[in-house]
């Protein structure tokens, strides 16, 4: 959806857009009047929020905008909601949440009834704890929740087993990239564009690499195109785990394991690296 | 410590300087080597469903949030902490519209009505501990929140050992929280053993003072409550006298 923001049939498609992720969640504290002063409606919140981010973030008035809004607002709602004692809202947020975070129970979780368990828990903690979440990010404050709840209760650690099958395999960005024969730092811009980064910081960082030898100090330290990757984009360009994890195709747990077995390659291997570091940093 | 002030500064950096300190970065990450400090694991961690929220509607978290990026840079546990919870993240994004193969289980009743309760009894109980001189506030709010988090799972009715065992797991303030417990016992066997109707007759008729009297006997009989038995009765009449429909409002389905 790309048009003047605010005009009539931006609006239009603003409303159907917001209509649509709410239905696509079953999300129905929306348009509650308990938790609506007059004039005030979920709609006006998301817009509001919409106009605040472009203005202020100069993010791209897109659809995944108008989502990331809708789901900010509705994290806020189903906050006000929970904090209402004894209310029907309260209960009716409390279960809604249950069923968002069912999902993480389940597959967490060695048994139906343990999960059950885990997200009934998660669900007290929550109503007890409120307080604590920070606005706007109930949804995943209560995901936070329910996982370590079902590490309480026991969860299979399948986590070392899981990173321990990918590390074989997974494709190597480099050898899915042969073909148009691009380094690990080729890939690693091409990446920070798509992901709207300012061209200024692309720059810096390509100047950087090429003037110095860092790269290919990393390189020869790492013999791993994976991991060189994944180090440029996170310390370089401060690429996100997450659009690291996408453009890999893996978890973003695999990212972050990846990484660390990068950096303790470098601490073993690569003395060198090191004063090559402080030498930039001196000059 | 984590410096807030540090984050909100975090996009003033000049360009120059943002470079130096991805290189920094790099070479921290590269030097730590030891255990991470537990209390600002706590912190950092307290602050990851901020930093997922905000990395998954496209912020530049390395920017917005620059000491948790830091500490998750030199400490691999908090970063897998975050790993998990974004993923998790990720995959109810990804399963959107694609029912589960079962649905969660509902809020127990017994969890709905601890939730009506909550405000009443603790109010009632701060009072009365207060017209007592037993604890000060700060130490009974954690007492009932200890006894709210273990409420659903424990039965309707507590056993004197139970609710020893309860007063006992929190220490030296035993006695408020044999008193919290008590208020609590009565209030709901009051608000589960009556319908709202019920209760709003016996408001008109002047007769819930007299219901309550009775359940505070009982559950004082139960819990031992000894020389404190007969103020602890005096006390929750007077209070359900001085307001008997909220204590009935209680018992209300919501609406």
């Amino acid at each position: 959806m790309q048009a003047e923001p605010f005009d009539p049939r931006w609006l239009a498609n603003c409303a159907l857009l917001i209509g649509n992720t709410l239905r696509d969640r079953g999300w129905t504290l929306s348009d509650d009047p308990a938790l609506f002063t007059p004039g005030d409606t979920f709609r006006s919140r998301v817009l509001a929020r919409v106009a605040e981010w472009t203005s202020q973030e100069r993010r791209p008035l897109d659809d995944k905008l108008i989502v990331d809004a809708v789901k900010h607002e509705y994290s806020r709602l189903l906050e006000d909601a929970i904090r209402r004692d004894g209310s029907r809202v309260q209960h009716a947020a409390l279960n809604e949440a249950m069923r968002y975070a069912w999902p993480i129970a389940l597959q967490r979780c060695a048994s139906h009834d343990q999960a059950e368990a885990a997200i009934l828990r998660a669900a007290t903690q929550a109503w007890l704890h409120i307080d604590r979440c920070y606005p706007g990010s109930f949804l995943a404050w209560f995901s936070q929740i329910v996982i370590n709840e079902t590490k309480d209760l026991g969860r299979k650690e399948r986590r070392v087993a899981e990173h321990e099958s990918v590390e074989s395999d997974l494709t190597d960005p480099k050898s899915s990239h042969e073909q148009d024969d691009r380094s690990p730092l080729d890939v690693a811009l091409f990446v920070a564009q798509q992901a709207g980064l300012p061209e200024d910081d692309i720059r810096t960082v390509e100047r950087l690499a090429t003037r110095s030898w860092l790269i290919d100090k990393l390189r020869a330290c790492l013999e791993n195109a994976r991991r060189e990757f994944i180090l440029i984009g996170h310390f370089f360009l401060d690429l996100n785990a997450s659009e690291i994890a996408h453009h890999l195709a893996v978890t973003v747990q695999v990212v972050y394991t990846e990484k660390n077995r990068a950096i303790a390659r470098i601490r073993k291997c690569c003395a060198d690296l090191r004063a090559e570091l402080e030498l930039i940093l001196t000059t | 410590m984590i410096d807030s002030e540090k984050n909100a500064q975090g996009d003033a950096t000049s360009q120059a300087s943002q470079d130096a300190e991805r290189l920094r970065r790099l070479a921290q990450a590269i030097d730590a080597d030891e255990q991470a400090d537990a209390s600002v694991c706590r912190q950092v961690q307290q602050n990851l469903p901020r930093l997922a929220e905000a990395e998954l509607r496209g912020e530049r978290i390395s920017r917005l949030f620059p000491v948790e990026i830091r500490h998750m840079d030199t400490c691999e546990n908090c970063a897998m902490v975050y790993a998990e919870l974004l993923d998790a993240l990720i995959g109810l994004e990804e399963s959107i519209g694609q029912e589960p193969l079962n649905q969660p289980p509902a809020l127990p009743a017994r969890l709905t009505v601890v939730m009506r309760l909550r405000g009443w009894v603790l109010k009632l109980s701060q009072e009365m501990a207060a017209a007592l001189k037993l604890a000060d506030p700060a130490t009974f709010e954690a007492a009932a929140q200890a006894l709210m988090e273990r409420l659903p799972a424990l039965p309707q009715v507590l056993t004197p050992r139970q609710a020893e065992q309860l007063a006992l797991g929190w220490g030296a303030e035993a006695d408020s929280a044999r008193l919290l417990l008590a208020c609590w016992d009565t209030t709901e066997h009051v608000v589960t053993a009556y319908t709202a109707q019920q209760l709003d007759d016996m408001v008109r008729a002047g007769r819930l003072a007299d219901v309550a009297r009775a359940s505070a006997k009982d559950t004082a009989q139960r819990f031992k409550l000894g020389k404190q038995s007969a103020r602890f009765v005096d006390l929750y009449v007077a209070q359900v006298q001085a307001d008997p429909a909220s204590l009935a409002s209680l018992a209300r389905p919501l609406d």
